[in-house]
């Protein structure tokens, strides 16, 4: 009789509550009958299912005790909870019948067997590693024009949804049932377009919320999501129409890689020289926010890189289903000295990532090394803003780090309004952002023995519609002494 | 610039209409028409004309098409078109010097920003983990001006919890942010905030206090009026008072002049004479003034007489004399003293438990001393709690232990010749009012009473230890056989560990090299064989205890049935590995053998997820 312990059969098991219910099944006498080969490889049984008749369930040791755990039950689970209690069921060293094996499992080892001999053959024809390449590359590539040929249908198919919804207008669609839009996301599911697929979730929320509450900015935002949505089918289009014609099939510099389904990996960017080496970065703000389109919380950490004054974003993901499983990031305040830095391809402010970096205290210098690198004229600034914020597809602000000589508040025909000054009388409004934590309201609470003149601000910088100018919600102050977080 | 805004108005309006209207759009054919004069000296309006132009005469999905690209392009030109600048005179930010800017990470700040200002269930408990454990996180800047606005938090738990802990917190730079916003016709939340102020800095901010007993509503009166009483000149106030208000603010000045001392106040003094003995002491209890002393005697004295006539009501005037030794503690006159004396001998029942100790921390003045020393030479046992006290506070911590670690020396020779080793209650009733502060690494006593009426302030007094204890004291408490004869109870009952084992945690000194050890030894036994609770786990690790094998299993020995919470609480708490709390959870589980208990199931579940890596924090519950 075979021998098999818990911890290995947990360690098959796809999820806790599969090892759980398989655990009831077995203890709760769930299998009628059990059979065993006489070679001890194959161990089979039949289990009681919800339905009127029984499940077949097997587990074929043929390869030691990595089991092939095959069931006739409709649960898309692998292995599922009876292969699972079929294992349980050997462990408890319950009693399995001898007999034969199923011809049809002799027929599937025959088969897994020829195929893996045609493989072995193939290697051998092959002859050198380079041969290998070449021949793994032609794979590739058809498949990956299959790939992107699905992919423009499902561009295709965006087309025509942005073009319908304009043409018959987003009213149409707050009256409707959105049943028939989130069907069609789902269907955008099986081509390949997570970024559109993202788009036309936040333009559906964006009209349930207009359902719930009527308010008529839900129309004008769901406007600019379409907007985007439109941009983004026809830059995906050009591109991979491109990839196609010239045969190209690794990731390229372009946002649109992880748009199109994408999933960089830290060696193809460093390969495309989007990389640093000994970089040395500061954190400077740190965010934790919800997507309710991507269905996901992200953690946001600002970073600026102390010998070039760049501003990048470090971004950890962290899907609903899977929370528990991935490690919330927290703010940092330590110096990081990272041997290799890796950017994704994007703009003012792109993603980094790192595998390893070395923590130390900042010290002073630090932190004026930092200020040195900020923006010291707000005209300037807001030029390189505003190239970067007129782009469709850009996020709707940009990080960045100003100089100020004083700040103080103005009151005017719109009320009171926060503002901080450059040294040459340049000025910029501070405002919260529109459905964003609020984070003026702390610069009036730092302490008064911290001097507010002559420092330097970080924050975001977007563009306000109702008053038609750049603003910027701030985030932190950086002095000579420290960083004063206003949010996290 | 405008015309572009229109333009963009109107396509928006487009868009969200349907373009298959757009061909009757008159307003977005009338914006375009008003910038064809600038497409011939800008390409970029020209080909957002151009686009316009195809969407408002284009057919099939072109129309559409080219509706977003005119906005995408429109949007991009009204953003290149965005003003900074801002003009008007600059005045600069008013702020308070209140917080510090130290680094607090987003897992510390979010959840006590969501307290404070989110609602539902939980808060309470954030906030109130983070005074127990953390208090220093709210000292942040970010977190001063929430506390001030949690003074008024819809759950009065909360705003009562945080006034309190701001009182004991005694940071005079809270006082400007408690008085900026302040509203004087507010409700609770502006008096909770005189409230503070008064305990923190008493009669500093009189000024503040008098205008708001003038202009405020009943409860900032109430509050207002209770904080005048620090100062004298106040009294002449306080009378004018008394004739103009009435109900509660009326009660709270006739306590408030109870603390008066001036001639002004004559007529009070008369008018408590004559009011009825516990509606008196009401107004008294609090003061320790010579005044109010006098008073007390005088109804004392009244009492007592009258208790002899007192026959068939003899209980009720017994019950009414105890309550008024309550609110005489501190107060003395030769004749209370005398009074006192008498009672302590005679009718020793009458006296409330620890008034001598009680009446010495709330006014150590010489008298009280001198009769609490006398009353020791008498009958030690009975009254070594006050003497103790006042050891600790004079004399050097080696004096102290040699004269009063005899009472807790089990040698029973020594025990009968000197009648002492006996009964070290008094011992206990002073060492648990004292604990250790990590601040002035002192002992420090916080003790108060009187929550009788919200609108009243507590008495709140400090004291600290002159000499740390002597490191000798610990095996002696730790080892003392009938520690907990001292206030039986259940655990429940007193909180999470019985009241010994309560002040063994206060007097806890970080300081002392080897304490902590001593500290897990006793714990842990005392958890193997009373059943652990998440209380002890945390503070086994607060000492740096490295053994938790085993614990978990005694669970069983307190309940036939499983305490799920307690058993989730405990296992949470443990730190040890997911896997090895599976393996012990397995050991508890198994120890009920098929015993068929209520909980099983969800042990058993719990098991299975530690052991395939689940950390407890994630348990399905």
């Amino acid at each position: 009789m075979r021998k098999i312990s818990q911890q290995e059969i947990m360690a098959m098991a796809p999820a806790v509550s599969t090892v759980s219910n398989a655990r009831k099944i077995s203890a709760g006498g769930g299998f009628v009958r059990r059979m065993r080969s006489e070679d001890d490889t194959f161990y089979m049984g039949e289990c009681k299912g919800s339905g009127k008749s029984n499940y077949m369930v097997s587990a074929d040791f043929i390869e030691g005790n990595q089991p092939i755990i095959r069931c006739s039950c409709p649960s898309r689970q692998f292995p599922c909870k009876h292969g699972l209690a079929l294992l349980f069921e050997i462990e408890a060293g319950k009693e399995f019948d001898k007999g034969e094996i199923p011809r049809e499992i002799l027929d599937k080892r025959a088969r897994k067997e020829a195929r893996e001999a045609k493989k072995k053959e193939k290697k051998q024809a092959a002859g050198t590693d380079g041969e290998i390449k070449k021949q793994g590359k032609s794979l590739v590539s058809a498949a990956k024009k299959k790939k992107i040929q699905r992919q423009l249908e499902g561009l295709s198919m965006v087309s025509r949804i942005t073009a319908e919804l304009t043409e018959n207008g987003l009213a149409s669609m707050g009256s409707l049932s959105l049943k028939t839009y989130r069907d069609l996301t789902k269907q955008l599911g099986d081509y390949y377009l997570p970024g559109p697929l993202i788009q036309l979730n936040r333009l559906i929320l964006e009209m349930e919320a207009y359902q719930k509450d009527g308010e008529q900015s839900h129309y004008l935002q769901a406007v600019g999501i379409l907007v985007r949505l439109r941009a983004l089918e026809k830059k995906s289009s050009v591109y991979l129409q491109g990839l196609l014609e010239s045969g190209r099939g690794e990731g390229e510099d372009t946002i649109l890689y992880e748009e199109l389904g994408g999933i960089w990996k830290l060696d193809q960017l460093n390969q495309l020289g989007l990389k640093k080496e000994n970089a040395a970065l500061l954190q400077l703000a740190f965010q934790v926010s919800y997507d309710p389109a991507r269905k996901e919380y992200i953690d946001t950490g600002y970073w600026a890189d102390l010998d070039t004054g760049e501003i990048s974003l470090a971004l950890n993901y962290r899907p609903i289903k899977a929370l528990k499983y991935v490690k919330q990031e927290d703010s940092c305040f330590s110096l990081l000295r990272i041997p290799v830095l890796t950017y994704y391809p994007g703009g003012i402010n792109r993603r980094i990532r790192w595998e390893k970096a070395v923590l130390e205290e900042p010290d002073r210098n630090c932190f004026c090394q930092l200020k040195e690198k900020g923006w010291k004229d707000f005209t300037k600034l807001a030029k390189e803003v505003k190239n970067q914020l007129k782009n469709t597809l850009s996020p709707d602000f940009c990080a960045v780090l100003a100089n100020f000589s004083r700040m103080g508040f103005i009151e005017g025909d719109r009320g009171r309004i926060l503002v901080m000054e450059d040294n040459q009388g340049n000025r910029m409004e501070l405002k919260d952002r529109e459905g964003q934590e609020p984070s003026c309201q702390a610069l009036s609470m730092i302490p008064a023995r911290y001097s507010l003149e002559n420092q330097a601000m970080f924050g975001l910088v977007y563009y306000h519609r109702q008053s038609r100018r750049l603003c910027m919600q701030p985030l932190s102050v950086v002095t000579d002494q420290e960083i004063l977080r206003l949010l996290y | 610039m405008n015309g572009i805004y229109e333009l963009r108005d109107r396509m928006e309006d487009g868009a969200i209409a349907g373009t298959s209207l757009l061909s009757e759009n008159f307003r977005l054919k009338n914006a375009a028409k008003q910038l064809q004069p600038l497409a011939q000296a800008s390409p970029v309006v020209k080909k957002l004309l151009t686009l316009t132009e195809d969407a408002l005469n284009g057919s099939g999905e072109t129309r559409p098409k080219a509706l977003l690209d005119a906005l995408a392009l429109g949007e991009a030109l009204a953003v290149t078109q965005a003003a900074i600048q801002v003009e008007g005179e600059l005045k600069p930010l008013e702020r308070l010097d209140s917080g510090e800017g130290f680094q607090i990470p987003y897992s510390s700040l979010a959840p006590l920003l969501e307290a404070f200002k989110g609602s539902g269930s939980g808060r309470f408990g954030v906030i109130q983990e983070t005074m127990v454990n953390n208090p220093q996180l709210l000292r942040h800047f970010r977190l001063r001006s929430c506390l001030v606005q949690a003074l008024g938090d819809s759950y009065s738990e909360l705003a009562n919890l945080v006034k309190r802990w701001l009182a004991a917190e005694r940071d005079p730079a809270i006082i400007p942010l408690l008085k900026k916003n302040f509203n004087p016709q507010g409700k609770k939340d502006m008096a909770r905030r005189i409230q503070v102020a008064d305990e923190i800095c008493g009669g500093e901010e009189n000024d503040w206090y008098r205008q708001a007993a003038a202009e405020g509503s009943r409860e900032v009166k109430e509050a207002a009026v209770t904080a005048l009483r620090h100062k004298q000149e106040n009294g002449s106030f306080l009378m004018e008072l008394l004739k103009t208000e009435k109900g509660s603010v009326n009660q709270a000045v006739l306590w408030t002049l109870s603390f008066m001392e001036g001639p002004e106040t004559e007529g009070y003094w008369k008018y408590i004479e004559k009011k009825r003995p516990e509606e008196a002491s009401e107004y008294l209890a609090e003061s320790v003034g010579s005044k109010a002393s006098q008073a007390m005697e005088k109804i004392i004295e009244r009492e007592l007489e009258e208790l002899s006539l007192a026959g068939e009501k003899r209980k009720e005037r017994r019950d009414r004399l105890k309550g008024l030794w309550l609110d005489a503690r501190g107060k003395y006159t030769s004749r209370l003293l005398e009074l006192y004396r008498f009672c302590a001998k005679e009718e020793p029942s009458l006296i409330p438990e620890n008034f001598l100790l009680d009446s010495i921390c709330r006014n150590p003045c010489p008298e009280l001393r001198k009769l609490a020393e006398e009353m020791y030479e008498e009958d030690p046992e009975s009254n070594i709690a006050p003497v103790f006290f006042l050891s600790l506070l004079h004399d050097s911590a080696q004096r102290v232990y040699s004269r009063f670690s005899p009472y807790l020396k089990p040698d029973r020779m020594l025990a009968r010749l000197t009648k002492k080793g006996k009964n070290a209650v008094g011992l206990f009733e002073v060492l648990s009012r004292f604990s250790w502060d990590p601040g002035t690494k002192k002992y420090r006593m916080l003790w108060g009473y009187g929550y009788r009426e919200e609108w009243k302030p507590p008495v709140q007094i400090s004291y600290v230890m002159k000499e740390n204890l002597a490191r000798e004291w610990y095996p002696l408490l730790f080892n003392y056989s009938k520690r907990y004869s001292w206030k039986k109870g259940n655990r429940g009952y007193f909180g999470d560990f019985l009241p010994y084992d309560q002040m063994l945690i206060q007097l806890y000194c970080p300081d002392v090299p080897g304490l902590s050890q001593e500290y897990g030894q006793y714990f842990y036994k005392k958890a193997l064989e009373q059943g652990v609770t998440e209380a002890d786990v945390k503070m086994l690790k607060q000492w740096g205890w490295k053994e938790y094998k085993g614990l978990l299993a005694t669970l069983k020995k307190k309940e036939k049935n499983i305490n799920v919470w307690e058993t989730a609480f405990v296992l949470r708490e443990l730190p040890l590995e997911p896997k090895e709390l599976g393996e012990e959870l397995d050991r508890l589980i198994q120890s009920y053998g098929k015993e068929a208990v209520t909980g099983m199931g969800m042990l058993e579940k719990w098991r299975d997820e530690l052991l395939q890596g689940v950390r407890p924090a994630s348990l399905s519950l």
